[in-house]
């Protein structure tokens, strides 16, 4: 295959996944609104348009189950047929198929199908012998048998029967339900956690124009990168007349006077050569507020590495900026210079706020995804749901979101068949018909929040504790408050499959849903009202690109230890160190007895002399077993820049990445629980039993 | 990587001109492909890597960019050379990884076609024989021809890596 038609056609199979989730979301839209002809033609726009793309680059096959599909759709359109919910489940697997053929040519260009039988389908229904009353259920079981397949199983009720069903959309799904495994087994082992940022190194991000406009304002623009970022913006000329790009120029001309005289020259020069012949620029063209068209014609798609590159080169800015700066007063005496120090500063960091936000993309993607989940689960189990988003526009960065989408199902795909009650239930209960599921985000200090809310029957704390108790996991002579206790469904040892019927409820693989959060140094609570429903909160740093850390050091170097590890720190008096043969040092911290780890011994390094009473220990929550660790002394707390790590240093055991901090040199980032989850392990059994000596 | 064709196996001589850049360690002289050179800058601050191989000198911020920096001479197992001011770094990129190699100095840029290459001498007990692709002879000079992802492991290391991933 030529070069150009090999990218003709991977430019296809990028186009059409957008495409297909637009219909997927235009058939959820229509079953609600069975009579609406927008939506029909809009459809029909849709199959028409990736069948004519699809033929066009050479894929014949995907061409023509499109053409049947349109069949179908035009019989709708023309009203020769009726919108049922039974049509739009085919519509819906049709969909699926094709999502399904579309990420397999994306893997081996060559592939070819077999449709016959979801083509048969399609010519039953079209013919009327199929009509969806004896088959519906038998759909519906399809469909949930994907689910079943998926590392999820809290569905297992599902009738054997489903197994004969062998159908399209299980299988695609099943080849989703796979990738996320592997997903999941790198998020179970923390060692991966750099590994999933380095995976995001391929994937692309929406930038939008304006962000991109805002770069070139600051006089960024004879950045090579920034120049490359550029580049990728000519498709979009091609696909809305050139209207970003035009709105852009006329920003830029018009910013062109607030610019400092030190950027202005090169800006000046790039402004002439973009004067091609702009067209007028509507009067609300203001550079502060864009004109808001349609979201997909402002924003370009850009390669992350490209982004990641340029916070790079923004950061490392940033830190000769923080150089001048101290240089400042002592070292230039000239008024100006430092004028112009002190605006560069100002500039920098907002170069650095844009470079940062170009990583952002809305959560309204994967919160639409939702609307599907919530809708075969529901038809699955009989239930009426109705789902509520709110926040779409929410923005997180692209790394955060593609390991969120997993966990995000889960849980409300658990709210929708544990968290509701049956309809039968919800009327005994004087509630409506209908059951509600909300997803609600919103940003939070620097965090994203979003809450699952349902409002079913709720979790009881009683259930939980007397599996608690069975399980072995709590002291049945402890008391332990009403939502502490609830907490305990996402421990791990507290799923199996029998239990779930049990404890009608939550705890199916709810630890696996905490442990992919935590992965992502995100925290996750549930709230619960008996009667009420529930509440899963799910807080997620806003990046993964930039943590909190706290700075510490070890004899003359330096390390960084994310502050979302850290519980406390503390400088430990000599009375609360014990010192145990054969185990080590403990801490006895009110009451509670901590491992005590020396940081030095586990790296390796040299660390002041002195007394394990001289130096800082710093308390480690983690979700199985709490420890300290000691350190020479804190040095501060910033925010710091997660830099990937070489292949030759990440697959060691305890770095989280590394960080230039203020003086240019780079320090580790350690990841504690990982750098001692071999130790806590192997001495877990013998803690517990010093505990019980000293205490 | 274009070292790979440096000798043809059949009797067609290339005669494409290979570039190489040669530089010290030690005394001695070696050479790497020009084209997997990135650049070349002075010593560097580093950071020490905890529990890293002692070659591994540290990691280094290049613009931005986290670096590991290694130390051939101490991999190789050569003296470095004394009161020397013309120590110096060479930043490559193996198969898209960027690495830091400490170099006594550098030398000059070789062109050579294939034809100029002899193979690595049979000497027994000869260690290094594995990473050597081959050896550059001009008049009474000998230089040696690097294979850097060889002299240090880097496909262990990767697939070690692989490995923990699929694990």
């Amino acid at each position: 295959m030529e070069d150009f038609e090999r990218e003709l056609k991977e430019d296809f199979l990028e186009e059409s996944l957008q495409l297909l989730e637009d219909s997927e979301q235009a058939f959820l839209a229509l079953e609600n609104d069975k009579d609406s002809t927008d939506l029909l033609d809009q459809i029909f726009r849709l199959a028409h348009n990736l069948k004519g793309t699809s033929r066009a680059v050479g894929f014949g096959e995907v061409a023509e189950f499109t053409h049947e599909m349109e069949n179908l759709i035009l019989k709708l359109k023309t009203g020769e047929m009726e919108v049922t919910d039974f049509v739009v489940t085919v519509l819906l697997e049709c969909n699926d198929h094709i999502t399904h053929m579309i990420h397999t040519l994306k893997d081996d260009i060559e592939a070819t199908f077999d449709s016959t039988e979801i083509i048969a389908k399609i010519v039953g229904v079209l013919s009327g012998d199929i009509t969806g009353e004896d088959s519906a259920a038998a759909e519906v079981h399809a469909a949930e048998e994907s689910f079943s397949e998926e590392a999820f199983d809290e569905v297992e009720e599902v009738t054997p029967a489903v197994e004969e069903f062998d159908s399209v959309p299980s299988a695609d799904m099943f080849e989703e339900s796979s990738s996320f495994e592997d997903d999941f087994a790198a998020a179970l082992d923390t060692e991966e956690a750099p590994a999933m940022v380095e995976d995001a190194g391929d994937n692309d991000v929406e930038i939008s124009a304006s962000a991109l406009e805002s770069l070139r304002e600051l006089g960024l623009e004879d950045d090579s990168i920034l120049k490359e970022l550029e580049l990728k913006t000519a498709p979009v000329e091609k696909l809305d007349e050139g209207l970003t790009i035009k709105k852009g120029e006329d920003i830029v001309a018009q910013t062109k006077p607030e610019i400092p005289a030190e950027v202005s020259g090169p800006m000046a020069e790039v402004t002439e050569i973009k004067k091609k012949p702009a067209a007028p620029a509507p009067a609300a063209n203001k550079p502060s507020a864009p004109v808001k068209k349609k979201s997909e014609d402002e924003s370009i798609r850009v390669a992350l590495s490209r982004v990641e590159k340029l916070n790079n080169v923004v950061g490392e800015l940033v830190i000769l900026q923080t150089v001048l700066d101290q240089r400042r007063f002592t070292a230039i005496h000239d008024g100006l210079a430092n004028k112009s120090i002190a605006q560069l500063g100002k500039l920098s960091k907002e170069i650095q706020e844009i470079s940062m936000s170009l990583r952002m993309v809305p959560l309204k993607a994967t919160l639409q995804k939702m609307n599907r989940i919530v809708r075969d689960t529901s038809k699955t189990l009989n239930k009426n749901v109705k789902l509520h988003l709110v926040g779409e526009d929410t923005e997180i960065d692209k790394t955060v979101l593609e390991n969120l989408s997993d966990p995000l199902v889960h849980i409300v795909r658990n709210a929708v068949d544990h968290g509701l009650e049956s309809t039968e239930g919800r009327i005994k209960a004087g509630k409506s018909e209908v059951g509600n599921v909300e997803i609600k985000a919103f940003h939070e200090g620097n965090n994203l929040v979003i809450q699952i809310n349902d409002d079913g029957g709720g979790i009881d704390h009683n259930v939980i504790r007397a599996k608690a108790i069975e399980k072995g996991l709590i002291n049945p002579n402890k008391e332990i408050p009403a939502h502490e206790m609830i907490q305990y469904i996402f421990h791990p040892g507290f799923s199996t499959k029998e239990q779930v019927t049990e404890v009608s409820g939550r705890g199916v693989g709810m630890d696996v849903v905490k442990t992919n959060i935590e992965g992502m140094s995100g925290s996750i609570e549930v709230r619960t009202e008996m009667g009420k429903g529930s509440t899963f909160k799910v807080c997620l740093p806003l990046t993964m690109a930039i943590i909190d850390g706290m700075v510490v050091r070890v004899g003359s170097e330096k390390y960084i230890i994310p502050l979302s590890q850290v519980h406390e720190s503390l400088k430990p008096s000599k009375e609360i160190i014990n010192s145990i043969t054969g185990f080590g040092e403990c801490l006895n911290l009110r009451g509670e007895v901590l491992p005590l780890f020396n940081i030095g011994k586990t790296l390796s390094r040299k660390m002041d002399d002195g007394e394990s009473s001289d130096k800082i220990a710093i308390i480690i929550h983690n979700s199985s077993f709490n420890y300290a660790v000691l350190v020479d002394d804190i040095l501060h707390q910033q925010q710091v820049v997660i830099k990937k790590l070489g292949d030759e240093i990440r697959s060691r055991k305890g770095f989280m990445g590394s960080s230039i901090l203020g003086d240019g040199k780079p320090s580790f980032i350690l990841d504690l629980n990982e750098l001692y989850s071999g130790s806590l392990k192997k001495n877990n059994n013998s803690i517990k039993e010093n505990v019980a000596r000293v205490a | 990587m274009s070292i790979e064709n440096l000798k043809t196996d059949g009797n067609d001589v290339n005669y494409e001109v290979q570039r190489f850049l040669e530089f010290s360690l030690g005394e001695e002289d070696y050479a790497i492909p020009l084209l997997s050179v990135r650049e070349v800058i002075s010593v560097p601050e580093t950071t020490p890597i905890p529990k890293a191989p002692p070659h591994f000198l540290g990691i280094m911020n290049l613009r931005g960019q986290v670096i590991s920096v290694v130390d051939l001479r101490t991999k190789l197992k050569i003296k470095p050379k004394e009161n020397n001011h013309e120590e110096s770094v060479i930043i490559v990129d193996i198969n898209g990884m960027n690495l830091g190699i400490v170099v006594d100095s550098i030398n000059k840029v070789l062109a050579f076609t294939a034809d100029d290459v002899n193979d690595v001498p049979e000497i027994e007990s000869q260690v290094n024989a594995e990473y050597i692709r081959g050896v550059y002879r001009k008049e009474d000079a000998l230089t040696v021809l690097l294979d850097v992802a060889k002299v240090l492991d880097l496909k262990d290391m990767k697939a070690l890596g692989g490995m923990k991933a699929a694990a």
